[in-house]
């Protein structure tokens, strides 16, 4: 019998990156999933990326992730976001094809000579002397190893919702997991019920596309920093709106909503809402896009993007026959909300272990996140945790102004959620830092370290930094004067006193890199002069940025320790006391961003340690 | 930490005084030294907390009859248990009440060290702490409204204001960055009209500075004039005492010369200075020195001048308020050469006209059209509306970089405003997002 160092308990985004990781890492990885048609299944949009959660993409593959790698090969259209807004935010977004991504996956994980993947229901964790050791399946067999990852998705105790028919089910018809969650409780998890949705999907040749706007993408950018070449075919996209028509059958209706009725106990999204929540909180609003994406290259389902809904049948037939292009449509998918049990991700450290069972993980939407990137990122950081945990090796914690991922987990365990968590850039106060054009630079190293980022991977980083170093080198020569002129008048710039140097033209907001890269005396590679001339224009806020995070990271350098009683402090005020025992963060940094712990509390905080250090 | 005692009222003044008892041993030092008519020692004030007991005060050579009152720990300023004296407001009872109280093991308390404590024990805000320490501080009575008020929150309700429509700008910003394809036409408006209106209104906020530092430490008045106009004279008037050495010889007051005023509530710090003239005499011409540098930093500027003498006023080097002061009133051949609502007739000798003088001096502070409440008096508070007002300005300088950079200024501002309130940025813009529009899919 084969031993396994890490068991990963589903094989969504969350537990696909998780058995990558730990394969990567030379560890034995048993991958335990209900179906194997639920392999990174992407259970509702067809889509990867988009704001915050590109970046996530970005780090992902920059510490050796897969998908990616997996998302640049299934791709129907991509397009970078937010160009007009500035290289912070740019966000890639790319439709997919959602059975060739699962394709694609599946095959990786079946060729991993170090990745078992089987398809079992876990029915429990065993547990010996409060660590984990194994897990004991539905059928009564158990497997041993020495940690074990939680990545069960929304399939704890699944409930599928719409008007007053309830379905005990996982999403799209996959069997739920109903037996987990008592195990869960019994370890002294703390578990509670989030609830999400999705929109239905229609047939395409009963659509009518004339009669909405279509959306192209640009193809130019990839997700991977090693994907070089990809050819893929094109899917447009479409555009249709809501009217005062739908508005008025959904409100006419809304006493058969659960989410009205009170049949849905679960918390839902609020970045997420249905189309009944939308007409409901926004009534001045007379119209809402809605969005038709395929769900594969030539597939006959599209995904109706903002029309997820919990409303009856017979409603959503009505109300989705009201948007232009829809009014013959024909159902392939009903819209439905799903309910599930999620862990309320305080009980967890910032390594994602859990702090109730030692060597027991979770990752992706049972911490109580949404979305398939910020699954992946806590599935990628358990799997290396898990590993570093069982080898004896110091934990793998990325700070909130090294990574988004580092801003995901610490907001997860930190302030814990009320809702399914998104990924947004407005969390990522160090933002300017965190952009996806540099997430190799932030990251690989780091990756490589702890051996999850291939050889190539690496030469490849090294190569784009000594590219940048060159373009930094030579940026500062002065322009021929006649050449400056004519590529600011190009720019519609004005031209400088002095000649300028390169970097001076790097500066000006209209800089065009295809301009500046003809003044290198080499050829450079676009991505890094992407970077450079991002480092060069920003400079400034770059800089401004570093010095709030010098000031921040004093903070997070007084650490606090381990078994420290916060009842007995009693300077602190007891909601703060409560607060720290349940967070028990690991230094001042995350004591300060704990939701009820005041400036004063932290000011207590530091007299303590300096008392206690004394 | 130890009990620590100290009299919470000013010493000397006032009938009635209080002496104050706070930490673990408050309640044991007060049974020890604090006694009912009729009923036995102890527990008197453990069975009646924040009732006022009537009994004696036994000190160290001294009985003095007043009353006492125990607050819990959960009940009281510091967050400790506290003890309050109520005694005959006199020196040595005052100071023997306080010897006693150490004699059974109190310490004397430092400087707001009462205050510390209640801030090390979660009872009070940063803001609300900094109020308290204005108010021990208070050196008039305005200074005392000015610290109550923000006590009350009047500082924090007009910051949150300010703070709410800069919110509403960055989830606005925020949210067309988080939803591109929702958002586009409500970007421009944001910077153009919403932002330029939140930077006036932060910048009148931190113009109260002004006004709450006179509530604070009092008005700079600076006395100034030719050499015997009389200017110390009318020093001594508004004084009420022989402050300044009066003589006929010009060139008399050559130093500065200090004392302090209160009228209508409001602390007037005045100047006497050294007649402006050019002298020979080094002493006299540094005094000269000294004079034109107290003018820089006066809030108000009273120039005497000579109603006898056919002298027109000077230019002065001064951003403080001038009043034309024509003194001598109540000489022959008087008479006010200039006029305007600035210009005032009195007698330094006779006292004639110097209380309507000072009323207008002190009315200022309110003519200042910010009412008591209103007042920023801290320092921290002023640097942080400054810091403020600065990423704002440069925010509107740098609109047409990109609104990922613009925002890095915006969320500076509210962070800097957050530090006198307590609210923190990411939390507020992500939830105010969700609140105000409908985004997501």
């Amino acid at each position: 019998m084969k031993t396994f160092d890490v068991i990963i308990v589903g094989a969504g985004h969350a537990g696909v990156e998780s058995a990558f990781a730990v394969a990567r890492m030379r560890g034995q990885a048993l991958l335990a999933c209900t179906d194997l048609g639920t392999v990174s299944y992407m259970a509702c949009n067809p889509a990867i990326g988009g704001t915050a959660k590109g970046h996530l993409v970005r780090e992902i593959d920059a510490l050796g992730g897969q998908m990616g790698l997996t998302a640049d090969s299934s791709l129907v259209q991509i397009k970078m976001l937010n160009r007009a807004k500035g290289p912070a935010v740019f966000s890639l977004r790319g439709q997919q094809d959602k059975n060739l991504y699962h394709e694609i996956m599946l095959e990786k994980i079946q060729a991993n000579p170090n990745i078992t993947l089987v398809e079992n229901e876990v029915a429990e964790v065993v547990v010996e002397d409060g660590k984990a050791v194994g897990v004991k399946f539905v059928d009564g067999t158990e497997e041993h190893a020495k940690a074990v990852v939680l990545a069960s998705g929304v399939y704890l105790n699944g409930r599928i919702i719409t008007g007053d028919y309830v379905l005990s089910s996982g999403p799209s018809g996959y069997a739920p997991a109903n037996s987990l969650t008592d195990s869960l409780v019994e370890l002294g998890l703390p578990m509670r019920r989030f609830k999400t949705g999705t929109p239905a999907r229609i047939y395409r040749d009963s659509i009518d596309f004339s009669k909405m706007e279509i959306q192209l993408g640009e193809n130019s950018d990839r997700f991977s920093f090693m994907t070089k070449e990809s050819v893929f075919e094109e899917e447009p996209c479409y555009l249709t709106y809501t009217n005062e028509q739908t508005h008025k059958i959904i409100l006419d209706n809304i006493h058969r909503s659960p989410l009205y009725n009170g049949s849905i106990s679960g918390v839902g999204p609020r970045y997420c809402p249905s189309i009944e929540d939308k007409v409901v909180r926004f009534k001045d609003k007379s119209r809402h896009q809605i969005f038709v994406e395929p769900e594969g290259l030539h597939s006959n389902e599209m995904y109706i993007q903002g029309m997820s809904s919990s409303l009856p049948h017979d409603v959503q037939e009505k109300m989705y026959r009201t948007l232009p292009g829809l009014e013959n449509c024909k159902f392939a998918k009903y819209a439905y909300a799903i309910e599930y049990d999620c862990i309320d991700p305080l009980a967890l450290k910032p390594t994602l272990e859990t702090k109730a069972v030692e060597n027991l993980y979770a990752a992706g939407q049972v911490n109580g996140s949404s979305g398939y990137e910020e699954a992946g990122a806590q599935g990628l950081m358990a799997g290396v945790n898990a590993m570093l945990k069982i080898n004896g090796k110091e934990p793998f914690i990325l700070r909130r102004d090294e990574a988004y991922i580092g801003v995901l987990i610490d907001d997860l365990v930190t302030k814990g959620t009320n809702e399914p968590y998104r990924m947004m850039t407005a969390r990522a106060e160090h933002r300017i830092k965190l952009r996806q054009d540099n997430a190799d630079i932030r990251l690989t190293e780091k990756g490589y370290a702890l051996g999850i980022v291939s050889e190539e991977r690496h030469q490849a980083l090294l190569a784009k930094k000594e590219q940048m170093a060159l373009i930094i080198k030579e940026a500062k020569k002065t322009v021929q004067k006649e050449l400056a002129e004519e590529i600011l008048a190009k720019w519609d710039e004005p031209m400088s006193r002095k000649t300028p140097t390169i970097e001076d033209l790097m500066k000006r907001p209209n800089a065009v890199a295809s301009d500046v890269k003809k003044l290198l005396s080499f050829d450079c590679d676009d991505t890094a002069l992407d970077s450079v001339i991002i480092e060069c224009r920003y400079s400034g806020y770059l800089e401004k940025e570093e010095g709030i995070v010098r000031e921040q990271k004093r903070l997070e350098d007084k650490l606090l320790p381990e078994d420290i009683d916060y009842f007995s402090i009693k300077a602190l005020r007891i909601e703060a006391r409560q607060k720290l025992d349940k967070v028990r963060p690991l230094n001042l940094g995350q004591a300060s961003r704990i939701s009820g712990v005041s400036p004063a509390d932290i000011a207590v905080l530091i007299v303590y340690l300096q008392k206690t250090n004394r | 930490m130890k009990t620590i005692v100290a009299i919470s009222t000013p010493i000397g003044a006032g009938g009635i005084g209080i002496v104050r008892v706070s930490g673990q041993d408050a309640r044991k030092i007060a049974d020890a030294v604090f006694f009912k008519k009729g009923e036995g020692v102890g527990q008197i004030l453990l069975e009646n907390p924040l009732k006022m007991t009537f009994g004696t005060f036994v000190g160290d050579g001294f009985a003095d009859k007043g009353y006492a009152v125990f607050f819990p720990e959960n009940k009281s300023f510091t967050g400790e248990d506290t003890v309050e004296f109520y005694l005959h407001g006199g020196v040595r009872i005052m100071q023997g009440a306080v010897a006693t109280i150490i004699s059974k093991g109190a310490v004397m308390a430092e400087a707001g060290e009462f205050t510390k404590r209640a801030y090390l024990n979660g009872r009070m805000s940063l803001s609300d702490a900094e109020g308290v320490a204005d108010m021990i501080g208070a050196e008039s009575s305005a200074g005392i409204r000015a610290a109550y008020r923000m006590m009350q929150g009047g500082i924090t309700s007009k910051i949150n204001a300010v703070m709410d429509d800069l919110l509403t700008i960055l989830a606005t910003l925020e949210a067309s960055l988080d939803y591109p394809d929702e958002m586009e036409d409500e970007i421009m408006p944001a910077l153009e009209q919403a932002l330029p209106e939140v930077l006036a209104r932060v910048r009148a906020l931190a113009q109260s500075f002004y006004m709450g530092r006179i509530a604070k430490h009092g008005m700079e008045v600076v006395i100034a004039g030719e050499p015997n106009v009389g200017k110390s004279s009318l020093l001594n008037a508004l004084v009420g005492e022989n402050r300044a050495i009066v003589t006929d010889i010009a060139g008399t007051t050559r130093d500065t010369v200090t004392a302090r005023a209160e009228v209508g509530g409001v602390m007037l710090n005045l100047t006497d200075t050294a007649g402006l003239r050019d002298s020979d005499d080094l002493v006299e011409s540094i005094g000269v020195e000294r004079a034109k540098s107290a003018l820089k930093g006066a809030d108000v500027v009273l120039y005497v001048l000579d109603g006898t003498k056919d002298t027109a006023p000077e230019e002065l080097d001064t951003d403080g308020k001038i009043f034309y002061v024509y003194n001598k009133c109540d000489k022959a051949g008087f008479s006010v050469k200039t006029h305007g609502d600035n210009v005032y007739a009195v007698s330094a000798m006779s006292g004639q006209g110097v209380d309507a003088l000072a009323s207008a001096v002190a009315s200022i502070y309110q003519e200042g059209g910010v009412s008591d409440g209103d007042l920023i008096t801290s320092q921290r508070h002023v640097s942080a509306l400054k810091s403020a007002i600065l990423s704002i300005e440069h925010a509107i300088a740098h609109k047409n970089d990109t609104i990922d950079c613009v925002l890095i200024d915006l969320r500076e501002a509210y962070s800097s405003l957050g530090e006198i309130t307590g609210a923190t940025a990411t939390e507020d813009i992500v939830n105010s997002i969700f609140t105000k529009f409908c985004v997501g899919k």
